[in-house]
């Protein structure tokens, strides 16, 4: 059975066309209808002028850096808002509110401020690029620089979905679990993350459209350095700046292509498991 | 192997749950804990289960003291009211739970749980989700799992409530069979009088965190010994005024007589069938409602109006 068939079900809902109207109206102009001018206004170039616009070594090496560093921090984010979640909901701390707050400053910071903050923490000099520099390990104005910045405005996107879905988890089903004779252990690894998988996946997706995407605290950290720590949507830019718009359209186009493709697998993934009943 | 609860106390804040409950359950015993919500039954059973430490008081096992065991050492089967079976694992793995935490081979695993769905009669379910199964499948999964390690004892809590009457019905019977077959020492939690009745062998009746009463069903229904689990058995009225001081009178002991000269005066006002039974609504001389529950042959010939007298066969006064 498909999934079509089933959404379109409850069609004895009123008002049924007038909100699949707008609904359509709306994700038309705030997304398909930009797209679509993307994708129309690089296929000016014709297809070779396209391909030329996105071949070459630094363009590959941007799209490697962009969406490896933006994988790579979303699934920091997965593991650390999970963790998250879990204290918030489970424990009672000093101040509770306060720290519930902290969890969406990194929505509500303009990215240039994270950028710049981030980069001041972790020049070899600072608060904590000092404790990498022994090491040998360079954080601000290298690649990990890259995957700090993203980690950070990704987090909320995960600690957020999780959170619900943790606090309304049934007792019971731990409960159950336990005088099954699961140690702690096997509660969370066969009980409690299995019923957070959905959530994780959402979360994982949004911070890494949002890593993907993410422009302002990238440029501040890491440096720049062409074939390096330089990012798509860098390149993109300085593009633009070059007045080279239909080259900056033809980079959007393989950005889009490769998130589209990602997030694609990321849904499948989710709904793997409710169409492996039928 | 009897299980003692000895003296066993437990308050949430000032609310007490349990107020030195001391109850023994013998090997193989069927024992219902009933009672209305609040009264502590259910606190008792988590107790039992492990999951919730009593403030005073000892668990024991032939003597052997279980209090300070965890949930996970006792090994006891519990069944939840809405049945908390794992949404993302299909039927076998559910019952399989309990055998795969403990790394059981698993050829072991799949005999012990094929032998289990023969049991509960869902053979040809073992790959269902539980958010496919109906509520009376779903608490004989709830049930198989519980019993797939073949747990000291089993605990109910409120098995049968979240599910329609009919298949209440159909699964009390079989619960009982079940027992019959298995003889597992059984408690289980209800606030349903014909459940415990039905079932059980014997019945603690439970008010304000104590048990006001403990027998088999025959000597709580014939012997209740104090008012509130007359009352709380149902089908009961308290009468004032007809004879010194107050009388309970259950509605199926009043009988009318046309032409007596015994009993009460009084007036028929209403009359309706109630399933098995006429429902007879009188009026006293003391401007009091007297209920009569009638066989239908009884009732024949009464009518609305009608001036008569009601002998109450049984009258309880509890020494007031």
């Amino acid at each position: 059975m498909g999934l079509l068939t089933k959404k379109r079900a409850p069609a004895a809902m009123p008002g049924l066309g007038l909100s699949l109207g707008i609904t359509i109206t709306w994700l038309s102009l705030v997304a398909l209808i930009p797209l679509s001018a993307l994708v129309i206004r690089a296929g000016s170039l014709g297809f070779q002028g396209w391909l030329d616009a996105v071949s070459g070594e630094r363009v590959w090496l941007s799209l490697r850096l962009s969406f490896g560093a933006s994988l790579i921090a979303a699934g920091l984010d997965t593991l650390a808002g999970l963790l998250i979640a879990w204290v918030l909901c489970r424990y009672k701390l000093p101040f509770q509110a306060f720290w519930d707050v902290l969890v969406d400053l990194p929505f509500a910071l303009p990215t240039a401020v994270a950028g710049i903050a981030l980069t001041a923490l972790w020049v070899p000099d600072g608060w904590l690029g000092r404790f990498a520099a022994p090491f040998g390990g360079k954080i601000a104005f290298a690649e990990p620089g890259v995957i700090v910045a993203l980690a950070f405005i990704g987090l909320p996107f995960v600690v957020r979905t999780v959170q619900p879905v943790l606090q309304s988890a049934e007792k019971e089903l731990e409960e159950a679990a336990e005088s099954l004779g699961a140690s702690p252990v096997q509660i969370v690894w066969r009980v409690v993350l299995p019923s957070l998988r959905p959530a994780l996946l959402t979360g994982f997706a949004l911070a890494f459209a949002r890593a993907v995407g993410e422009y302002g605290s990238v440029i501040f950290i890491c440096g720049n350095i062409p074939m390096k720590t330089e990012i798509t949507p860098l390149l993109i830019v300085s593009r633009l700046e070059q007045y080279d718009y239909a080259g900056a359209t033809a980079l959007a186009t393989i950005m889009l292509a490769f998130s589209a493709v990602i997030l694609t697998i990321l849904q499948l993934l989710q709904s793997g498991r409710r169409l492996a009943l039928r | 192997m009897s299980i003692e609860i000895l003296g066993i106390s437990k308050n949430f804040g000032s609310f007490k749950a349990l107020d030195d409950v001391t109850l023994t359950i013998g090997q193989g015993e069927l024992l219902a804990l009933l009672g209305p919500s609040g009264s502590g039954k259910t606190t008792l059973l988590r107790v039992l289960a492990g999951l919730e430490l009593p403030d005073v008081g000892k668990v024991q096992e032939n003597g052997h003291d279980l209090t300070a065991l965890g949930a996970r050492d006792r090994n006891v089967g519990l069944v939840f009211q809405h049945f908390a079976l794992f949404p993302h694992l299909d039927v076998f793995e559910n019952i399989a739970f309990s055998l795969r935490v403990r790394k059981r081979p698993p050829a072991e695993v799949h005999e012990r749980v094929e032998e289990l769905l023969h049991l509960v009669q869902l053979e040809g379910l073992a790959h269902r989700r539980p958010a496919e199964l109906s509520g009376g499948q779903r608490q004989r999964v709830a049930l198989a799992r519980a019993l797939a390690a073949r747990p000291r004892v089993l605990l109910l809590d409120e098995p049968f409530s979240a599910l329609d009457a009919k298949v209440r019905h159909e699964l009390r019977t079989w619960l009982r069979r079940l027992h019959e077959e298995l003889g597992t020492t059984t408690v289980f939690v209800t606030h349903d009088q014909d459940e415990a009745f039905e079932l059980a062998d014997r019945v603690a009746v439970f008010h304000r965190g104590r048990i006001e009463q403990l027998g088999t069903p025959d000597e709580i229904y014939d012997t209740p010994k104090s008012p509130f689990v007359l009352d709380f058995l149902g089908n009961v009225q308290w009468l004032e005024g007809v004879e010194k001081g107050p009388v309970a009178v259950r509605h199926r002991d009043v009988t009318l007589h046309v032409d007596g000269v015994a009993g009460w005066p009084a007036r028929i006002v209403r009359i309706h069938r109630t399933g098995s039974r006429v429902r007879v609504d009188l009026q006293l001389a003391t401007g009091q409602l007297l209920i009569a529950a009638l066989e239908p042959p009884a009732a024949q010939g009464l009518f609305v109006g009608q001036e008569l007298r009601a002998v109450a066969e049984r009258q309880y006064g509890f020494g007031a």
